[in-house]
């Protein structure tokens, strides 16, 4: 084996490497935008959010039932409730089971994408749902942000 | 039954019925709920250490109507869990879910008296057949809404738990009406969610054996208010009264139900009463088994009430809850009741001492001392904790219950309680250790042991209980 062999195998190695702590490295979500339907005048808080996906706010101020649109089985989802509510989607899963059999609230509605989510929450002023940052556009309004700390 | 109740019952069942026929109906009809005036929540100035918000290029808007817009049913939403896809029924706003379960318990060397001994047996295990909760639940409106929860406890015999219709005028103002679980403490509108609590028992608050107070009603109103950081809750119920006998004209209990609610949820303090504003009656017949109000069968009337604290913490994967309660109750003993309960039940001698004048003389009804005063109080501690790991979460946890009921008896056939009934005191202490664990949201695996401790015969003992329970959650989930 001669020594040029031996130096296209490390480089390989190298390169190797390289890809996967790149791959390992890849940067984490860095920003959630909570949205509702343009129609909706409602603003909402950091903590009403944690209370409105955690179910334990269910209802407008005015009596009209929250309509939770959520995408629990994505990356964003898990992202999403690790840095809102601290805990994982299972967990939340278990609270919302609990208000379900004690007839306090319905599932949310569950998607597995933005496209999904802002094409719900548009069309109803009651909704409300969490999309990436970067799919955000004029069909749905912007009531929070999220900058997730890397 | 009074006829007042069955008026009452016709009533609920009636608007229940109306109300959701219409929503079924008006549904496909309207395509979409008329749009109401969306509120504008307080901002706040908190800032988080994980995340912060740029509400800054969040666009306020005014107080404009809002349109009604169609809900768009191209992006049909996704029903499955993986693997475990259990997609439920799904109707327009129609709900149907529940869970099946089924559970084993053993008892050893549970102390008893033969003759002047006390001898320790154990019990044959016990195992209730898989039965089930099925739980329909019908949004017909943005302010509307109706439940259905029905229980098959044994084949054959399928118990209505609720049936009530809601109507919100605002998150302050709800209305709900029909057989319901009055808002009462931390337990009583969840205990019928067993598989997602920690522990297989309910609080002995709720234990079927000894109710301290109905866990149904018929009329409630609750809402909330946002106070500070959190939201104050508040409910009132009413209903027909306890006993058999009641009439809404003569006895018009209430329950009332107090809490704050603070951290996006995460902890609650609250206050719970009841009282039965008038003399209230036994609900079963002497020897037709546990009560399901607080007054005992061998009781000509009784004028209680229930006043309590709680306070819940969930404090990252740590839950820790607190219940205290106290009932006094102003009753009297119906003579010839007492005297069937105490040659049919054989209580011990603590208790003979509680129902005759003279303990030594013969069960008469002149001996029998009418007087029934006496006061209940229970509380309990309990702490879980979750954790994922790769084949699902477990959640082991701890619980300390105290029970106290002078008053009661051995015998379950007379309306007494094995537990508290079986001590010289009435008092017990009961130490429970489990494990819940969900290899997928849908399945509950518990299992717990638990030790009480009595005074019986001027001694303490105590004796072990272990129970298994397995349920499996079916319909729609998150």
């Amino acid at each position: 084996m001669t020594v040029k062999s031996y130096s296209r195998k490390w480089l390989v190695a190298v390169w190797c490497g390289l890809a996967w702590l790149g791959v390992a490295e890849a940067p984490a979500l860095a920003q959630i935008s909570v949205v509702m339907s343009k129609s909706s005048p409602a603003k909402v808080t950091k903590a009403e959010i944690k209370e409105i996906f955690t179910g334990a706010k269910l209802k407008w101020a005015n009596g009209n039932k929250i309509q939770v649109i959520d995408q629990p089985d994505t990356a964003l989802g898990k992202e999403f409730y690790a840095a809102v509510v601290g805990k994982s989607v299972n967990q939340v899963r278990a609270q919302w089971t609990k208000l379900l059999l004690s007839g306090q609230a319905v599932a949310p509605i569950k998607y597995a994408s933005d496209k999904a989510v802002k094409k719900t929450v548009a069309a109803n002023p009651h909704a409300i749902g969490y999309i990436m940052t970067g799919a955000l556009d004029d069909s749905v309004q912007e009531v929070l942000r999220l900058e997730l700390k890397n | 039954m009074s006829r007042t109740f069955r008026y009452a019952g016709t009533i609920c069942f009636l608007v229940v019925t109306i109300g959701w026929v219409l929503g079924i109906i008006a549904l496909p009809l309207s395509g979409a709920e008329s749009g109401g005036q969306l509120s504008r929540p307080r901002v706040s100035e908190a800032n988080s250490a994980v995340f912060h918000s740029t509400e800054a290029d969040t666009a306020a808007k005014g107080n404009a109507p809002i349109s009604t817009l169609p809900v768009d049913t191209t992006a049909a939403p996704d029903y499955s869990f993986g693997e475990m896809s259990i997609a439920g029924l799904t109707l327009n706003s129609l709900n149907i879910y529940g869970y099946f379960a089924t559970r084993i318990e053993k008892n050893w060397s549970v102390p008893s008296l033969e003759g002047a001994q006390i001898v320790k047996e154990s019990e044959p295990a016990a195992w209730t057949n898989p039965f089930f909760n099925v739980m329909i639940q019908h949004q017909t409106s943005q302010k509307f809404k109706a439940f259905v929860n029905l229980n098959g406890a044994r084949a054959g015999a399928i118990d209505v738990r609720n049936l009530w219709g809601e109507y919100s005028a605002s998150n302050a103002l709800n209305i709900r009406l029909g057989k319901l679980y009055r808002k009462f403490g931390l337990y009583n509108e969840i205990l019928d969610a067993v598989p997602t609590y920690y522990g297989i028992e309910p609080p002995e608050l709720f234990d079927a054996d000894h109710l301290i107070v109905s866990r149904t009603s018929t009329f409630m109103v609750y809402g909330g208010f946002a106070l500070g950081t959190g939201t104050l809750n508040y409910s009132f119920s009413t209903d027909n009264g306890e006993g058999r006998n009641d009439t809404f004209e003569e006895n018009m209990p209430l329950g009332w139900d107090l809490n704050y609610q603070f951290g996006g949820g995460d902890y609650t303090i609250g206050f719970s009463g009841y009282t039965t504003s008038g003399y209230s009656h036994p609900d079963v017949a002497l020897g037709g088994g546990s009560p399901k109000s607080g007054v005992l069968p061998w009781m000509a009337n009784d004028r209680f009430s229930v006043l309590g604290g709680y306070a819940e913490g969930k404090i990252q994967n740590l839950t820790l809850q607190f219940e205290y309660w106290n009932s006094p109750h102003d009753a009297e003993r119906d003579p010839a009741l007492t005297v069937r309960m105490i040659n049919g039940a054989k209580p011990n001698a603590a208790q003979l001492s509680r129902f005759l004048l003279d303990p030594s003389g013969a069960p008469a009804e002149t001996n029998v001392s009418v007087n029934g005063d006496y006061t209940v109080n229970t509380w309990y501690l309990r702490a879980g904790y979750s954790a994922e790991i790769s084949i699902g979460e477990i959640g082991p946890y701890v619980q300390w219950d105290y029970y106290s009921n002078p008053e009661t008896i051995a015998s379950k056939t007379f309306g007494g309680d094995d537990e508290a009934g079986a001590t010289d005191t009435g008092k017990f202490n009961k130490a429970t250790l489990g494990l819940v664990f969900r290899p997928t949201p849908e399945v509950a695996i518990k299992l717990d042991y638990s030790s009480h401790m009595q005074k019986f015969k001027s001694g303490t003992q105590s004796f072990p209980e272990v129970r298994l329970d397995v349920s499996y959650i079916f319909g729609q989930l998150f």
